[in-house]
């Protein structure tokens, strides 16, 4: 119980420790070593070359082009997923005939490989046999069928459709979370004080909600901004890179074109953002963590 | 109520069709004829349940190799992670030690740590200590980044374990070992394996790293493996892709939706808190 | 079945001291009490001595060893948790019978311990359930059994009623104490139950911020309280406390109140003419006077069933009585009261230490 309780944990967590500073701490260190050497195609390191990868991305338009469609490829998918989350929880928060099996449908997305969902939209959008055509034929919606993904903003489109589509799972699994939480007798009293609904949600679902909102949107743009598997598997940035984003960008650069002191250098810039979004997230769980303490 | 249930059902079935409308074209491409994949205009009628798909399929596409990878990567990664991340979450649920707030940031940061960003230093290292084109580097890398998430889970599931438990056996003459076997490792089993089955989905589905690792097509995990399929050839074998697909996806959706509540349960424990 | 001495015992969180200067010396046999406020530090103390929290300085005994550094199992104690701390994995017979087992005890013996407890406890019929398929009461009982098997050197307590109906609170207490007197085993029991305490205990120990405020006999510390904190926390309704000025005359002592009135304290009293002081008197010691009594006015009339409380004001200060008598008072009628000087307190008005 004296000195060697506290070594205790110590030794406990640090095989752990060990390993995850291995495989993310030391890459990490490799990638900025990399991203201020000129590297071969076949990553061997030459000379110290400063900031030359990095001006070489600064001055590509194509690495631009990513960028923007990175923050566009963000924000809808994120925007959209809150946008549709905190409804869906409301009311799979709420009792009704079949809610099982409304949440199971809800989160089945989640528990299937994004690889294999975008396999399976990428032949159901096909323009000459996808049964997405084939079903609004049937209902009459359209005439012709439609090449879903062969251009690129269209294409673009569909792929942020299904990035909320799959983003919504998660999000609404932490606001289930959240309501579940929530004081019953609060909306008891309210209801008592003669607030209606939207006033109650206005008032109260909201302002109580407001921790695990932030912790959605931090969490779900570190997540959407990270994600490969829907563009790569279905356009693979393309057509003509019209849908690249920095992540189909950066790994096209790194594993295409073997241009790996520029990929070193685009690996870097997303760390930095992650970084800082990484930040904002362990402020946030830290506050939140803070004001449990204290209501104990 | 009943007015309620309909009303809601209304409002969730737009997006409850488009949930369920990959899975519609899965079945339905993986059991037609070949022939009738490619129609003019499409339709969703088939003539008849072609079993004979899969068995093609299972051999064409190597399936069963890829799933005795996907398995062998999955179970290997979730073992390493569980073996690493239930001491260090009992630790953190019953122990104060010094760096214990510097340890959970540091989990916060490792959980949001993406491995697209690292691919090509994780990829570099890989080269260094030999393990390219080896599942075991899937292993390794699989387990440091589902531990972030298994120890938080955990850890959240540990802390309603009331800590008086053990102190009672303590009382009752056990040792910390005895305690830890007899009171606290019978209580904690089924949150493992609510843990550990979410740990192996994770890694069952992971992509970027397994692309990138892997050279070599007998080593592809089966998201690779039905990705190598579909991408960069001229004649795509829909029927085969769909058969693999929904073979490869229906067992994890099926664990999953009965286990989904367990993780609603662990984000309103602490995961989110 | 041993003694427990705890000398100059204190405990530290990090920088924040939650026990100072503990000292207690628990005979065999007896069955002492710690009471006090919530987050006073009892339960701490009491972990302490079950060897679950270090001791940060002095010394803890249990019989003659030292036990400091010995751990938790190896003290030869036996506990009942607030929460009872049941084994959910495990039946009332294998929660009573897990110590047992772990000592390696011959089946047969472990077997009769389990069934002679059970039977002490009424619980032979529980024997096979989970403690999720016991009542409050049952479990609280499965609790005490898994000490009771122990034939521990002592027993430790921690709120082992509070989780209980107050009915059945009663009942267990009760149960408890008999228990006791047959058995026999040294036992620590903390509460904050103050009449739990009263009935239960051998000897009291009252704590207030980490401190000891008093040690005596339950009717000790009932009638002669050593300091206010004390008076005011035994007894329920509580002591009446009177603010004024000592005075005496012709062999008489008296507490002088702002009003001028004369409050009858015994002469022995220790304190100097015009010293400001807090007269304590209990409820039930306050009876009506016939002629020359105090003027009060009722407040408020409580009627509890065995008694009549009534609320009253004296001289601009609050006070309670308590009368079996079925008087028939009304708020604003003027009463006159009186009682026994040698029943009243007298505290120092500065320090609360009483005179
Ligand atoms: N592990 C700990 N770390 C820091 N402070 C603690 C710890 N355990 C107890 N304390 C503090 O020590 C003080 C005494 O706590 P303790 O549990 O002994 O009180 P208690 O008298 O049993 O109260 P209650 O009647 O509410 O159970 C409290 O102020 C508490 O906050
Ligand atoms: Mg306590």
């Amino acid at each position: 119980m004296t000195s060697s309780t506290s070594l205790k944990p110590l030794a406990m967590i640090l095989p752990g420790l060990a390993l995850a500073i291995l495989i993310i701490g030391y890459p990490i260190y490799d990638l900025g070593y990399a991203s201020l050497h000129e590297v071969s195609r076949f990553g061997q390191l030459r000379d110290f070359n400063g900031f030359n990868n990095f001006r070489d991305v600064f001055e590509d338009p194509l690495f631009y082009g990513s960028l923007i469609r990175t923050l566009i490829w963000t924000f809808a998918v994120v925007g959209g997923t809150l946008a549709l989350s905190l409804p869906i929880a409301m009311m799979l928060n709420e009792e009704f005939y079949g809610r099982g099996l409304a949440r199971v449908i809800i989160m089945l997305p989640w528990s299937i490989s994004l690889t294999m969902t975008a396999v399976v939209w990428r032949w159901a959008l096909n323009g000459r046999a996808g049964l997405f055509n084939a079903t609004l034929m049937d209902l009459g919606i359209l005439k012709e069928p439609i090449e879903w993904l062969g251009e690129a903003n269209q294409a673009f489109t569909v792929e942020i459709l299904i990035g909320i589509l799959v983003s919504i799972p998660f999000t609404t699994t932490i606001f289930l979370g959240g309501l579940s939480a929530l004081p019953q007798d609060t909306y008891e009293a309210a209801a008592v004080d003669g607030a209606t609904r939207w006033k109650q949600f206005r008032h109260i679902t909201l302002p109580l909600m407001k921790p695990f909102i932030n912790i959605a949107v931090v969490l779900n743009v570190i997540y959407v901004f990270n994600s490969l598997p829907i563009i790569w598997v279905m356009t693979e940035g393309g057509p003509a890179n019209g849908t690249d984003i920095l992540v189909t960008y950066l790994y096209k650069l790194a594993f295409r074109f073997g241009q790996l002191g520029k990929a070193s250098a685009i690996s870097l810039i997303m760390f930095g953002v992650l970084l800082i979004f990484t930040i904002i997230y362990v402020l946030l769980v830290m506050r939140g963590e803070a004001g449990a303490e204290a209501e104990e | 109520m009943l007015k309620k249930s309909i009303l809601f059902w209304l409002i969730l079935s737009p997006l409850v069709v488009v949930i369920l409308f990959p899975f519609g074209v899965m079945f339905v491409s993986a059991f037609r004829p070949r022939e009738e994949l490619f129609t003019y205009p499409p339709t969703w009628t088939f003539s008849e349940f072609r079993w004979a798909n899969f068995a093609e399929m299972w051999v064409k596409t190597n399936f069963g190799q890829a799933l005795l990878n996907s398995l062998y990567v999955s179970v290997l990664s979730t073992l390493l992670a569980m073996i690493l991340s239930i001491p260090a979450a009992y630790a953190l649920s019953r122990y104060r030690f010094p760096g214990k707030r510097a340890y959970r940031t540091f989990l916060l940061m490792t959980q949001m740590m993406s491995p697209i960003v690292l691919v090509l230093g994780l990829f570099r290292m890989m080269v260094a200590l030999g393990l390219v084109n080896t599942l075991n580097s899937l292993v390794l890398t699989y387990a440091a980044f589902n531990m972030a998430f298994t120890i938080w889970m955990l850890q959240s599931y540990f802390s309603t374990i009331p800590r008086d438990l053990e102190e009672a056996a303590w009382i009752d003459g056990a040792g910390h070992l005895t305690s830890l076997l007899k009171v606290f490792l019978p209580l904690a089993v089924p949150a493992m394996a609510v843990t550990a089955i979410f740990g192996f989905i994770n890694s069952w589905n992971e992509f970027v790293l397994a692309l990138t690792m892997i050279r070599s097509s007998d080593g592809f995990t089966l998201p690779v493996q039905i990705y190598s399929q579909v991408a960069g050839r001229y004649q795509i074998e829909w029927h085969h892709v769909m058969a693999a697909t929904m073979l490869a996806t229906l067992p994890v959706a099926i664990v999953f939706s009965w286990l989904q509540r367990f993780l609603i349960r662990g984000m309103a424990l602490g995961a989110v808190k | 079945m041993a003694s427990v001495t705890i000398s100059n015992v204190g405990k530290a969180f990090g920088t924040m001291n939650v026990l100072r200067d503990i000292n207690i010396d628990i005979e065999n046999h007896e069955f002492v009490v710690l009471v006090g406020p919530s987050g006073c530090g009892k339960s701490t103390l009491l972990r302490m001595i079950a060897g679950l929290e270090t001791v940060s300085n002095g010394e803890v005994r249990i019989g003659e060893r030292v036990v400091n550094d010995v751990p938790a199992r190896e003290r030869d104690i036996a506990m009942v948790f607030q929460n009872y701390a049941l084994y959910p994995h495990m039946t009332s017979y294998g929660n009573m019978s897990f110590s047992l087992r772990l000592r390696k005890r011959p089946q047969p013996e472990i077997d009769q311990k389990v069934r002679d407890a059970a039977a002490t406890l009424n619980l032979l019929p529980f024997l096979e359930r989970s403690p999720r398929q016991l009542s409050g009461g049952q479990r609280q009982r499965v609790a005490m059994g898994r000490a009771l098997v122990r034939e521990a050197q002592v027993f430790l307590y921690d709120e082992p009623l509070s989780n209980l109906d107050a009915k059945l609170r009663v009942v267990m207490r009760t149960e408890i104490k008999a228990l006791h007197q047959r058995l026999k085993t040294t036992s620590i029991y903390v509460t904050h139950d103050q009449i739990e305490a009263m009935t239960m205990a051998d000897r009291i120990v009252v704590m207030n911020g980490g401190r000891i405020e008093q040690i005596g006999a339950p009717l000790d510390l009932y009638d002669r309280p050593g300091n206010l904190f004390v008076a005011g926390f035994l007894g329920s309704p509580s002591m009446n406390f009177l603010k004024g000025r000592m005075r005496r005359t012709q062999g008489k002592a008296y507490v002088e109140t702002e009003g001028g009135i004369g409050l009858p304290v015994s002469a022995a009293t220790a304190a100097a003419e015009n010293q400001p002081v807090i007269c304590g008197i209990r409820p039930e010691h306050i009876a009506i006077a016939g002629e020359g009594g105090l003027p009060v006015t009722v407040d408020v009339v409580e009627p509890t069933g065995p008694n009549i409380e009534v609320f009253f004001s004296l001289a601009g200060q609050n006070g309670s009585a308590v009368f079996t008598e079925r008087h028939k008072f009304r708020p604003g009628d003027r009463v006159a009261l009186h009682w026994q000087p040698e029943h009243a307190n007298v505290f120092d008005a500065e320090t609360g230490v009483r005179l």
